[in-house]
């Protein structure tokens, strides 16, 4: 407020942001508003969370067999690279004697039937029969008897070694194959574990979710009525401010200066003859230094305008 | 000069808007501080996290057992593949190689002794040969060990020529057997992870049901912090400081232009009695 005695009153300027005829709306939505914040958000009573359906059940039950116990068809595999690469299936092949026997049997009988009973024929011929010569002759035939059955027990026993060591370092990558098998039956039981968990979990987070809803229900509901409110904030803009004008007496007194100059101007009021009066020290009543001044003025006007009469000298003075 | 104030009000919210804020800022105070909205404050005590399953808990330890000491069947290779590096093959020592040897010489040796040796030689019915014994047999005498030598002799070196083969083959295993220990170090890091990971959630969930715990007076207390900042603008008073002239000033222009006018009236009295009507004046209108 302005000093005390000034003349203030309160000035009010209203900016509308809004045009007048939405108020009716607005004051329409206020009330919807105030409403759904008593009402909104039921609770929501259908299902938020599936359970597993059986095909999962299945799916993770058999996820967890096949980690846990492993594949049979694996499982003989790792044997079988296991005995090969420990040695272990040299010297094993059941078919090999069997079939140097009868391999072997070819060149005995070879020599049983045709090559002894045809050098024997040939010495007794020539009468050499049981000679130096007849021994000589058997036992070279026999030697080379002996050379094929060599050669056989070569590629029958030799060769079976020879491959088992092939297949031993032929199976080498094989082992790595397999030997990752026990990661992949580990990490599958574990997966199987964790599919089972997480949607445990899920449940456990859905049942969170559904009480989170209902407690957050009433401050939801309470910001519906405050988002309304803060729609309207700004809508309108009042300023009341003070307004100051002079006081009744200023304007009464600055009304009376101004006339009583305007007065003595036009009529002369007023004693321009202070110069013609003898004062005494002390005296109250001898002009000051500004009546000698206006004093002087006024002579030399009356010079310059030769005679004119007070009434200039005065408004000389005024201007 | 006096320092005085004005005031500036202002609002920015429409008149038939007020009775909705002041019901929501009710609400608002109602809902932070009433017991009977207790219930919507409070900490949730239901589970919200899960042990590890039974198969989680094996699978982790397969894969770390498994990591930890690796493959046999991964051991086994490795091992082939540093003694056919290393030359062991190569002179044939292993007693499966042995046995091959024996294999292959004992049974021709047996054959030979069994079904020809046996038929061999002839009966003395001719002029010439009086001695007793079978000459054929005595003439084959060290043929099986000479054929037997032969073979042996054949056979290591087909076994040297094979190794050599062999060695030269299982170079570039070599390599991806020794990847392995990183795969196993890989796995082992994995298991820890997974078990880690498992905790690393029970740690977070622990967290933030003790942090729902800590805000939940301040959420409680912010409901109607939020009624109050929606009200923050609606309304304002501004109050600033204004300079006026000070009374002694005002009562000594009035009397200097009371005495201005009643000097040109009344003279050196006029100027007296103007300059304290109007010092009056000044004084009552200020």
């Amino acid at each position: 407020m302005g000093s005390k005695g000034s003349g203030s009153n309160n000035q009010t300027v209203t900016t509308n942001l809004l045009p007048d005829y939405a108020q009716p709306h607005v004051i329409k939505y206020l009330d919807a508003m105030t409403t759904l914040s008593n009402n909104a958000y039921t609770t929501y009573t259908g299902s938020t969370y599936a359970a597993q359906n059986a095909d999962e059940v299945d799916g993770i039950a058999a996820l967890a067999a096949r980690g846990r116990n492993g594949s049979a068809l694996v499982v003989s595999g790792s044997a079988s690279i296991d005995d090969i690469l420990s040695d272990l299936r040299f010297n094993t092949n059941t078919k090999i004697d069997e079939s140097y026997t009868k391999q072997a049997e070819v060149f005995v009988r070879e020599f049983e039937e045709e090559t002894l009973p045809t050098i024997n024929q040939i010495f007794n011929l020539a009468n050499n029969y049981g000679s130096m010569s007849h021994a000589w002759a058997q036992a070279k035939a026999s030697e080379k008897v002996m050379f094929k059955l060599q050669e056989i027990g070569m590629n029958m026993y030799f060769e079976d070694y020879m491959k088992e060591r092939t297949f031993q370092i032929s199976n080498l990558d094989n082992a790595i194959i397999y030997g990752e098998q026990p990661v992949n039956d580990a990490d599958t039981l574990r997966s199987a574990g964790e599919l089972q968990r997480e949607f445990a979990l899920g449940q456990l987070e859905d049942n969170y979710k559904k009480w989170h809803d209902e407690i957050i229900k009433v401050t939801k509901r309470l910001e519906l009525l405050g988002n309304g409110l803060r729609t309207v904030v700004g809508a309108q803009h009042e300023e009341t401010a003070p307004f100051y004008r002079p006081s009744p007496f200023a304007a009464i007194a600055g009304l009376a200066l101004a006339g009583a100059g305007a007065y003595a101007s036009i009529k002369g009021v007023g004693n321009t003859n202070l110069l013609n009066k003898t004062y005494k020290a002390g005296d109250i009543s001898a002009p000051n230094r500004s009546d000698l001044y206006n004093s002087q003025v006024n002579t030399h006007s009356e010079i310059e305008t030769f005679g004119s009469s007070n009434t200039n000298n005065n408004q000389m003075m005024v201007g | 000069m006096n320092k005085q104030t004005s005031t500036t009000t202002m609002k920015n919210l429409p008149a038939y808007a007020e009775p909705y804020v002041r019901s929501y800022l009710d609400r608002g105070v109602s809902v932070a501080f009433d017991a009977q909205y207790d219930t919507y404050f409070s900490l949730y005590t239901e589970p919200t996290y899960l042990d590890l399953t039974t198969d989680e808990i094996d699978g982790i330890e397969a894969l770390a057992s498994r990591a930890r000491n690796g493959s046999p069947l991964v051991i086994k290779g490795a091992s082939q593949i540093a003694d056919t590096l290393s030359g062991s093959y190569l002179e044939g020592s292993k007693p499966e190689f042995q046995t091959t040897i024996t294999s292959a010489t004992v049974k021709p040796s047996t054959t030979y002794d069994s079904k020809i040796k046996s038929r061999m030689g002839g009966s003395l019915y001719g002029i010439g040969d009086f001695s007793n014994d079978n000459l054929a047999h005595r003439l084959s005498n060290n043929l099986v060990n000479r054929y037997n030598e032969i073979a042996a002799a054949s056979i290591y070196k087909g076994n040297y020529d094979s190794e050599r083969n062999n060695q030269n083959t299982v170079l570039p295993k070599a390599i991806e057997y020794s990847k392995e220990s990183i795969k196993d170090a890989k796995y082992l890091i994995n298991a820890g992870m997974h078990r880690r990971a498992w905790q690393h959630g029970q740690y977070k969930d622990a967290y933030e049901k003790w942090y729902e715990s800590q805000v939940l007076i301040t959420n409680r207390t912010e409901v109607l912090g939020n009624t109050i900042r929606a009200l923050v603008g609606t309304q304002g008073k501004k109050t600033t400081p204004i300079r006026v002239i000070s009374k002694a000033v005002t009562v000594a222009m009035g009397a200097i232009s009371g005495a201005m006018m009643g000097l040109y009236f009344g003279g050196l009295w006029g100027m007296v009695i103007g300059a304290i009507v109007g010092g009056t004046l000044a004084y009552f209108s200020s």
